[in-house]
């Protein structure tokens, strides 16, 4: 399996990240969901949260390669016989999901950066992780709006993916069990494309 | 035991300052608050309920005696997120010691308008020696007080969980500060 994309399936450095962000993000999704009913008197709650924005900002920063890697990369093609409508579906969606990817966790680090109680990240205990200087010199009274603001956007995002991710997979087991084209195994490590390679 | 007890009770009511002044706090034009760097900018806050027993008389102040008692619940800034927090099990945590208490007995007098006030400030159950430095300007019956004490926030574990113990993003030391308007009772 070389590292490059080829037309036909994604190379290691594709499906490395594929599920690395895969297996992060849903984590974080369900880390997010748990804490954010957590009680201020939650022992734990600090410690959750330190963990959520490190996993975060893994994210993000694993979402930008992708990104990159994907455009500088060449993009396997879909299978042929998908009709219009499902082609212009796979598109957007593989889009949207791209987007949410790189906006989740940089929603995240932008409400963080306007929190008017000002705790930082410790990127999982190893060093401090800045905040965006988007705000600086704004009062905390300022600061308030703005921090509810990209709080409200980072659990529209995250519930578009809860929505999203499941239908992803499902396209995915979909194209697998149902029409037995290569796009899962594409995506799968150290698989050969069957007739192809 | 006991009648020793008795005794030094009954001597220190003999003593008590029977000519002492005591002075009735106009609220309206007084203030009590802290102040501590927090993200690196000043976070200012007032207590709106609060209640002030003085007796003081500057030409005695072997028998000043103050007591303060402030409602935690209604510590306000200008940033609720952080009032919250405050108020919080970490912070003060208001739902269980309501009030903090300031009580000084020991006056000494500094150069010109100058005081300072030791006694002892009780928040969440502990209590630690205090001293709040104060100025003094009395025209008659009126009197006009401001004073600062500055405290370490951990010494009453205020604070003290991992989230919150270091010095930044609160600072460690913060300053508390009453600005105070009497009128003499008669």
């Amino acid at each position: 399996m070389q590292a490059k994309n080829t037309t036909d399936r994604y190379g290691a450095v594709a499906v490395t990240l594929h599920w690395l962000i895969a297996l992060l993000l849903i984590t974080n999704i369900c880390v997010g969901l748990y804490m954010a009913d957590l009680p201020r008197s939650d022992p734990n709650k600090f410690m959750i949260f330190q963990t959520h924005k490190s996993i975060g900002l893994t994210v993000l920063v694993l979402s930008v390669l992708r990104v990159i890697w994907r455009l500088i990369n060449p993009v396997p093609a879909l299978p042929p016989g998908l009709s219009a409508p499902l082609r212009y579906t796979a598109h957007i969606s593989h889009f949207v999901l791209y987007f949410l990817i790189v906006f989740i966790p940089l929603t995240g680090w932008i409400m963080v950066s306007a929190s008017p109680l000002g705790n930082g990240t410790l990127y999982f205990g190893l060093f401090d992780w800045p905040n965006l200087p988007l705000f600086t010199g704004m009062t905390r009274a300022e600061l308030h709006p703005m921090h509810e603001t990209f709080e409200t956007a980072h659990v529209i995002l995250a519930w578009s993916a809860i929505i999203l991710v499941p239908l992803h997979i499902g396209a995915a087991l979909y194209h697998h069990f149902w029409r037995g084209d290569t796009v899962l195994r594409r995506m799968l490590p150290g698989t050969t494309i069957e007739g192809r390679t | 035991m006991k009648r020793i007890v008795v005794a030094a009770l009954a001597a220190s009511c003999l003593a008590s300052p029977a000519f002492a002044a005591h002075w009735n706090v106009d609220y309206a034009t007084s203030k009590v608050g802290f102040a501590v760097q927090w993200s690196g900018t000043p976070f200012g806050a007032k207590f709106k309920k609060w209640t002030a027993a003085i007796d003081f008389d500057p030409a005695d102040l072997a028998h000043a005696h103050v007591i303060a008692n402030i409602d935690l619940a209604s510590e306000e800034s200008d940033s609720p997120d952080n009032d919250d927090g405050i108020k919080g099990a970490t912070g003060f945590q208001v739902s269980q010691f309501p009030t903090a208490k300031f009580e000084a007995t020991s006056f000494t007098h500094g150069s010109g308008n100058q005081y300072a006030a030791k006694g002892f400030l009780t928040i969440k159950g502990v209590k630690k020696p205090t001293t709040l430095n104060f100025q003094l300007q009395i025209n008659g019956d009126k009197a006009h007080m401001s004073g600062t004490a500055d405290v370490m926030r951990l010494d009453w574990g205020l604070g003290a969980d991992p989230e919150w113990s270091g010095d930044t993003p609160v600072a460690h030391k913060v300053g508390i500060f009453v600005e105070l308007n009497a009128t003499k009772a008669h």
